[in-house]
């Protein structure tokens, strides 16, 4: 079977990639470790996306609702090589692979009094992406507040080829026309997809592994010139769940992946495990 | 229940109030004095003999800073606010009311204001019907319109006489209607409710209830793969003998799952769970009696095509498997059963399994 993502790795911009010097395999934590002191929590990420791994924590910490989109770092000092030894050994002369060239990342934000409140979720996340900005550690990133009242954390900026900060255009900002017509919410989601390839060239996968909420979900999404992150949260708000997405960015290939997931919190479950509880969907004020 | 009546104590006034027990029998009362903008209340019970009083002089009870049955005090500035008076003893209430309120703010005056009668109208469960599981429970709270506020007040505590019609089928208390076994019967309840003109009248409720058993379990069947790489599964529940058709069944994850196929730049979840969906049984799709679906698991081709080319250069070594746990709830409450849901990617083949319920190895 003809595989388009091979012709796609071969023929792709190489970004960077031959001047991504090898380094040795870090190791990262599975998952960010939240500290509660007396009125500050800490958040200790440690992973070539330490944003996102901070994020992650804190979402199944208090059941926040966060929308993540990465910063699309492609250059040589905002990437690093991460092609596995046994494969390079495999494929001594072909093009490894890279990862964003973050590693350990601390934030601290006070602690909110009650977690179902949107003026605490947002000095949190704001303080979190403040500090992160203030590391070394690829990409910087903004808080932004929808009309809705959601959370999104937005990549802004990314180093070049020489190193130097500059602005990004996100992704999802660019403006879509999608006719409004009944349609699942997966079909609607794959229609912003494809017409976001078609008006920016940026090929985005859609990495849903439980899909059957959106292949039964009906909505009549659509637009003209409406920011195509506005088009797929109007589409998920028709699921009635506290779905949120993330959108990340493989220089490699290069491809842009979109996934859902519904905000939960994690909580004990009295045995000495770990329990997940729905995050219950909450009006907010922007 | 009288409420929201006013008091007012202060150097130019006063306000005696007298409880008065116009039953057969002892009852118990509970006046209430809210102060600080309501924010704050005074709580006084007593036992009332038949025929006897109880009275309150505001006042007195400032002054002498008397402490009422939580052992809270009227703060000395204390000078105005509302009061409720309740009878808590079941049944027929018999409690009168009177008040004398003095003013010397121009000489003394002395007038006996009634406080205002708030009837409970149109007394019902919330529900016309109840439908419990087997060992399930669905709280019955007995509501009404309160006359005063015109919100609904829960009145359970005027309801003295809870009964099932059949016992063996449900069990009817002033909080629950519980499931015994499958059938129908009536849930019953009597009290007195205090109803339009501030008459105590006697009120009988009755409503159906019907009581199911919740599935045992699901049988999965793979009905087939779309965009190449996912597979979709219908389910029927069991037992076979009991239809659940026109009932919900929703997915829920009780924990994280894993997924051996991620690398972080990869975009897919590293813990995946599913997305909460809600099937109707018996409707949509190809579902038919007591089936629901279609449950449609796993990545589809092009991010399958993603792990294959680029995960072993990351380090993923094949077959990978993306693991998630999903319980299912009947009708929103009854856990009745949880499965693993799997995807398994090899560097050219995909299985995708439900509930240990495969597809075939699907070249890819």
């Amino acid at each position: 079977m003809l595989k388009s993502m091979r012709a796609l790795t071969v023929l792709a911009p190489l970004c960077g990639l031959i001047s991504a010097q090898p380094t040795p395999r870090p190791s990262f934590l599975d998952r960010a470790r939240i500290q509660h002191g007396d009125s500050v929590v800490t958040v200790t990420a440690n992973a070539p996306l330490p944003l996102f791994q901070a994020i992650f924590a804190v979402r199944l910490e208090y059941g926040w609702q966060i929308n993540f989109e990465s910063a699309p770092c492609y250059s040589p000092f905002d990437v690093v090589d991460d092609t596995a030894p046994k494969w390079r050994a495999a494929h001594p002369n072909e093009k490894g692979v890279t990862r964003p060239a973050g590693g350990l990342f601390t934030g601290t934000f006070p602690e909110p009094k009650e977690a179902s409140d949107p003026k605490a979720e947002r000095l949190a996340l704001s303080t979190l992406v403040e500090e992160y900005n203030a590391t070394d550690n690829p990409g910087r990133y903004v808080l932004r507040v929808d009309s809705d009242g959601q959370f999104t954390v937005v990549g802004t900026e990314v180093k070049d080829e020489s190193g130097a900060l500059k602005q990004i255009s996100p992704l999802l900002d660019t403006p879509l026309t999608l006719a409004k017509a009944p349609r699942s919410v997966y079909d609607t989601i794959k229609s912003i997809l494809g017409a976001l390839e078609s008006a920016t060239g940026s090929r985005v996968l859609f990495a849903a592994t439980s899909s059957s909420l959106f292949r039964t979900t009906q909505t009549t999404t659509g637009g003209e010139r409406v920011p195509a992150r506005e088009l797929l949260k109007q589409a998920l708000a028709n699921t009635n769940r506290t779905i949120q997405y993330d959108l990340s960015f493989d220089p490699d290939v290069p491809v842009y992946v979109l996934s859902l997931s519904p905000a939960m919190r994690e909580e004990n479950d009295g045995t000495g495990g770990r329990r997940l509880v729905p995050a219950n969907a909450s009006t907010r004020e922007p | 229940m009288f409420h929201n009546s006013e008091w007012r104590a202060d150097s130019t006034h006063n306000q005696i109030m007298a409880v008065t027990n116009t039953g057969q029998k002892p009852t118990n009362a509970l006046v209430t004095l809210h102060y600080d903008n309501g924010e704050k209340s005074y709580e006084m019970q007593q036992t009332i003999q038949p025929g006897d009083q109880m009275f309150v002089n505001i006042a007195n009870l400032i002054r002498n800073r008397v402490p009422d049955r939580k052992g809270n005090t009227l703060p000395a500035d204390a000078s105005f606010g509302t009061y409720d008076l309740r009878d808590l003893s079941p049944g027929l209430g018999s409690l009168m009311q009177g008040n004398l309120t003095l003013d010397s703010t121009f000489g003394f005056n002395a007038k006996p204001p009634y406080p205002a009668c708030c009837p409970n109208l149109a007394p019902a469960w919330e529900v016309d019907e109840f439908e419990v599981l087997v060992n399930g429970d669905y709280g019955d709270p007995i509501e009404a319109t309160d006359a005063c506020t015109g919100g609904q007040v829960n009145i359970s505590n005027l309801f003295n006489d809870w009964s099932s019609g059949n016992p063996s089928i449900a069990t009817v208390t002033n909080t629950a209607v519980t499931g015994v076994s499958p059938g129908t019967t009536t849930a019953n309840a009597s009290g007195w409710v205090l109803e339009d003109g501030c008459v105590t009248v006697p009120v009988n409720l009755t409503n159906p209830v019907k009581v199911e058993n919740a599935p045992s379990g699901e049988i999965t069947e793979f009905v087939g793969t779309i965009l190449i790489t996912q597979g979709q599964f219908l389910m029927t529940l069991e037992p076979s003998t009991t239809s659940y058709d026109n009932h919900s069944v929703t997915e829920s994850s009780p924990v994280l799952g894993t997924n051996a196929c991620w690398w972080s730049t990869s975009g897919m979840v590293q813990y995946p769970v599913v997305q909460g969906d809600t099937w109707v049984v018996d409707q949509g799709g190809s579902a038919e009696h007591n089936q629901y679906g279609k449950d449609t698991i796993g990545f589809e081709s092009g991010v399958v095509n993603l792990i294959q080319t680029q995960g072993a250069a990351h380090g993923v070594e094949f077959p990978c498997a993306i693991n998630i746990h999903q319980s299912m709830n009947y009708d929103g409450i009854d856990l009745y059963v949880t499965n693993l849901l799997t995807q398994t990617v090899g560097s050219s083949t995909v299985t995708v399994c439900r509930a240990g319920v495969c597809s075939s190895t699907i070249p890819f």
